[in-house]
């Protein structure tokens, strides 16, 4: 909870309008009641019309106003609401980025994105069906008792008790019963488990493992079920529960009223008044199970997001200054990744600007690993220098990466690229793209270099999807390029001639290549050999 | 006091207790039994037809309209269907109790009754299609999201994460806007709807305080009818109000009823054995792209046929074909079986599938250990033949981190892309089969496996399987083999 509300800025001028204009709109619906109970007895007492006329033009003023307040105020209330929520989204996402990668391993991405659009829409209603219905309901109780006060004390006190007794013990009564299942939680299982078939559904057909996934996701749907069953009893009770204090209190209103009517304490034209005000007094406490229920769910939801904002918060969000070395020698000592798969003897070596070191061995044989620990992403052992410095997070930035679960984002070619550049002319990303000869085919295509890439986009095979993420990395100016498998998918012709264009025009930068096949290009060989020593070739 | 009167109305406030705890609990368990058939009835029907809805809706917006869009439909089930029933007894039951107390009062009733439903449908008209456009932005933030957070290791290597926020900031301005814009017209219609029924109960006030001031009715009947007047008109205001939150849910009604009314994949012919697949020359029309063409070509029993070209010729299109997920716009694919030569698309789609076995070209796997994963191609299969076929792939099982049991099937697996593929491969080469479809089965994999894959391959199709080699470069391999390149066309 603390986390979330940490993140959280709720814009207060927004929600105090919303709430003002609430609470003036409920005072209105108060007044509106009062106001014609007195007009129809007073009119019973067939006095000159002129004496209704005060009461008629209040009726109209109230009735009017109480609609129009509302509007005001729910358009008030949901602005703000929704600004918080998408402030909310943005916070979240700044603080996943500022954490290593590393620790983003762990998130499930099902998981990750419902709670993200569920959990921050959760939020939005902890102000607007949590604190608002409070609010209301506090509102219209004062005024309509404050209406009594004046007219009745006596009945004033006893009504004023009886409606704080309801508005703690409604809720409370609904909160009795707590869910074995955490709804959200089976939520977010649901979630991902439905993401999982919607990606693998097709080897579902092929491999028949339909029935396993549905199965699967049944289990969570019972949990939902058993969640939501609960949840359906507690406002049962509140509901009925709602239903006998306002019974309670129309009964005191109405013994109180005879009372001071009979005593003299009270005019004949105001026994109407306060024996229907409980009606309106008690309209908000109706609310109120369903902002408890809500306040629930949402210390529910944050407690989901509890454990990933910590973790997220714990990352490591160290500035990075851009280093200005232009020439970069990089020198591994006894450099050993940390990780179970990967078992070989540490590697020593050097690269200089204008070298290449070609790591080459089979696939789980820790290439991939060694990378990781270069990029910061993954603990080693040993020592990697930087021009003479150890490797810190300040280096990242004398580093151009192509990695092998490179991303390109479901958007056109032309911004693909410029993630690589962002000022980058078209004449430059017709150049580069002729590099990785791309240049035919975009052109081809009806949209250019605005084609769209992903699922709603063209379907490029992955040999030119590769081709574009060597691209996009091939328009950054860095003293550092670390190439990961950049020839996959592609046929050896074409991967030869490519990976030689590439070679001049990396020619006087720190390259380093990781393959699993033998490189055409020049370079330092080292081949990792698992559980052995790296043997220089 | 009377104290009958006051037993009464103690009873009636408890009696309304009473009834208002089912109403509550019997909608709001029909409501998620409803929303639990339905989830069910849709996955069922989504996982028949592949990855069809997925490439439809986007993976994320697939699984939001499954999760959420069934979730917003409780308005619909539990809160506006129950009103519709409500609002056609009680406004009637309370008009006729008006009426047999004072006939004037039944009248304007009856008169005023109609303009709730008539304004709520004139305003419900104008927002259908506003909600529409709400619906699609949050399809849009979704998939954005997904995307973000997919892509955010190769954001942060090109130290390009931070100037994504502003984007999420743009596109959460835009879906601010259209909610208030479809907000705003829904309370506006809120607000029309109690004015309207302000106005109603207001003319029976006027009727009710004229004839009270005259003395032709008693203060009795008078605050009788007015405390019950508004009664009329709130069920009715109340189906309006929960319409509104019943539309959001509807639109996912649309798309779901789109899912769930798709017909059924026909039962086609039966058979048994697969001695040959030939096709003539097929092409395939991509809603965007230029058509992909393959050349007509031929697998006997017994061989192995290449089919090569250049990254983005449409290779896999024919793995596609073969599958089912993609229908050629001309060209045949003729199946010779046991009962003679049957057009591909008169199969029975099902049977087919059973005798293939196919390694995509971007393997993804469901939640489960790489034993489960495995098993899916063999259910019988014992561990040491698992370890085995890993082994042959080039996988030795000491390299992953929980060996059999290393769970697969999240976004971030603790395997690297080669050994994903290698586990995809295994499953291929695992599963009983008559066609072997494998796509780019040596990216990643180092020579010496390689050269084990092409023994294997050897062998299989010198046990009868048709294997068909989406490739980029062609192996020397044992075994007569044909080739159809792409790049001729």
């Amino acid at each position: 909870m603390k986390s979330l509300l940490s993140i959280l800025k709720p814009n207060w001028r927004g929600l105090a309008l919303g709430g003002l204009l609430g609470g003036l709109s409920l005072g209105a619906a108060v007044g509106l009641l009062a106001a014609s109970a007195w007009l129809i007895s007073m009119a019973a007492t067939r006095p000159p019309i002129l004496v209704l006329q005060v009461a008629i033009v209040a009726v109209r003023f109230f009735g009017l106003s109480r609609g129009t307040l509302k509007y005001a105020s729910r358009i008030a209330e949901h602005d703000a609401a929704l600004k918080i929520q998408s402030s909310l989204r943005i916070r979240i996402y700044e603080q996943i980025s500022n954490f290593l990668p590393a620790n983003f391993v762990k998130l499930n991405r099902g998981n990750l994105l419902s709670q993200i659009i569920n959990d921050v829409e959760l939020v939005q209603d902890l102000w607007l069906r949590v604190m608002m219905p409070w609010i209301n309901a506090l509102i219209a109780g004062v005024c309509g008792i404050g209406i009594i006060y004046f007219l009745l004390p006596s009945a004033a006190n006893a009504i004023s008790l009886i409606f704080l007794a309801a508005i703690f013990l409604v809720p409370l009564a609904a909160s009795i019963m707590t869910p074995q299942h955490n709804e959200r939680e089976s939520e977010a299982q649901l979630f991902s488990q439905v993401m999982q078939v919607a990606e693998s559904a097709n080897e579902a057909l092929v491999f028949n493992f339909q029935e396993e996934l549905l199965q699967d996701m049944e289990l969570a749907q019972c949990n939902i079920a058993a969640a939501q069953e609960v949840s359906a009893k507690r406002a049962g009770y509140a509901s009925a529960l709602h239903m006998i204090f306002l019974g309670i209190a129309s009964l005191a209103a109405l013994y109180f009223a005879a009372k001071g009517f009979i005593d003299k304490d009270l005019a004949g034209v105001n026994v109407a008044v306060i024996a229907l005000l409980p009606l309106v007094i008690f309209e908000g406490v109706g609310n109120l199970p369903t902002a408890f229920a809500q306040l629930s769910k949402i210390v529910e939801a944050t407690k989901n997001l509890d454990p990933y904002l910590e973790a997220l918060t714990a990352g490591d969000s160290a500035k990075t200054s851009m280093s200005l070395a232009q020439n970069v020698t990089i020198k591994f000592q006894d450099v050993n990744p940390i990780i179970a798969e990967a078992n070989c003897a540490p590697l020593t070596t050097t690269v200089t600007p204008g070298e290449t070191l070609i790591i080459m061995g089979k696939s789980g044989s820790g290439k991939s690993s060694l990378l990781n620990s270069i990029l910061g992403f993954a603990p080693f052992t040993g020592r990697i220098e930087i021009n003479g410095e150890e490797l810190g997070a300040k280096h990242k930035d004398l580093f151009s990466v192509l990695l092998q679960d490179d991303y390109l984002f479901a958007t056109s070619i032309r911004e693909n690229l410029l993630i690589g550049k962002p000022e980058a002319t078209d004449r430059e990303l017709d150049q580069i793209l002729e590099v990785v000869e791309l240049s035919d085919l975009i052109h081809k295509l009806p949209d250019g270099i605005d084609t769209h890439v992903g699922p709603l986009g063209y379907n490029f095979s992955g040999g030119e999807k590769q081709r574009m993420k060597l691209a996009r990395l091939l328009l950054r100016n860095t003293p550092v390029f670390i190439l990961d498998e950049p020839f996959e998918f592609l046929d050896a012709r074409q991967g030869a001639r490519i990976a030689n264009k590439v070679s001049r025009i990396l020619a006087t930068k720190t390259l380093i290549i990781v393959s699993h096949l033998e490189m055409s290009i020049p370079g330092k060989v080292i081949t990792l050999i698992n559980a052995g020593a790296p043997r220089q070739d | 006091m009377n104290k009958f009167a006051v037993i009464l109305l103690g009873s009636v406030f408890g009696f309304r207790a009473l009834i208002s705890f089912a109403l509550d609990r019997i909608s709001a368990r029909a409501s998620s039994r409803m929303r639990s058939e339905l989830r069910s009835a849709v996955m069922v029907k989504t996982l028949d037809s592949g990855a069809q809805d997925a490439q439809k809706h986007g993976t994320a917006g697939l699984s939001v309209l499954i999760t959420k869009g069934i979730n917003d439909l409780d308005g619909y089930f539990s809160k506006f269907l129950p009103q519709l029933f409500i609002a056609t007894i009680v406004p009637m039951a309370v008009g006729i109790t008006i009426a047999s107390q004072d006939w004037w009062s039944g009248v304007i009733v009856l008169l005023t009754i109609p303009l709730i439903p008539i304004f709520g449908g004139l305003i419900g008209r104008f927002t259908a299609s506003a909600i529409e456009k709400k619906w699609r932005t949050l399809g849009i933030l979704s998939t954005y999201f997904l995307d973000l957070l997919s892509g955010l290791t190769t954001l942060k290597v090109y130290g390009r994460e931070k100037i994504q926020s502003q984007k999420l900031r743009s596109i959460g301005d835009t879906y601010r806007k259209e909610t208030m814009g479809v907000l705003r017209i829904s309370f506006l219609s809120a607000l029309a709807l109690e004015l309207v029924a302000t106005l109603s109960v207001a003319l029976l006030a006027v009727s009710i305080g004229l004839r009270l001031v005259n003395g032709s009715i008693g203060l009795q009947t008078g605050l009788f009818i007015l405390i019950i007047a508004p009664e009329v008109y709130w069920p009715i205001r109340q189906v309006a109000g929960y319409f509104h939150a019943a539309a959001d849910g509807m639109q996912a009604f649309e798309k779901l009823f789109a899912i769930l009314d798709r017909a059924d994949e026909p039962v086609g012919k039966d058979f048994k054995t697969i001695n040959a697949i030939t096709w003539s020359k097929l092409q395939v029309e991509y809603q965007d792209r230029t058509s992909v063409q393959i050349p007509a070509g031929q697998i006997p029993k017994g061989s192995i046929h290449f089919l090569v070209g250049p990254s983005g010729s449409g290779k896999s299109t024919l793995a596609n074909i073969l599958l089912g997920f993609t229908k050629p716009s001309s060209g045949e694919i003729l199946v010779s079986t046991e009962k003679g030569d049957i057009s591909l698309s008169e199969l029975d789609a099902r049977i087919l599938r059973s005798q293939i076995s196919w390694l995509p070209q971007e393997p993804k796997f469901p939640i489960g250990t790489v034993a489960q994963i495995l098993r899916h191609a063999k259910p019988d299969a014992l561990e040491f033949e698992l370890v085995e076929i890993l082994h042959k792939v080039g996988l030795d099982i000491v390299d992953l981190p929980n060996g059999l049991r290393t769970p697969l099937g999240t976004l971030r697996q603790p395997l690297s892309v080669g050994q994903l593929r290698k586990i995809a491969l295994a499953r291929a080469l695992l599963k009983e089969c008559q066609i072997l479809i494998l796509d780019e089965p040596t990216a990643s994999v180092d020579d010496v496996s390689e050269s084990v894959i092409s023994e294997i391959l050897a062998q299989k199709a010198a046990s009868g399987v048709l294997v068909l080699l989406i490739t980029h470069r062609v192996q020397g391999i044992s075994i007569e083999s044909r080739v159809t390149d792409m790049a001729r066309i």
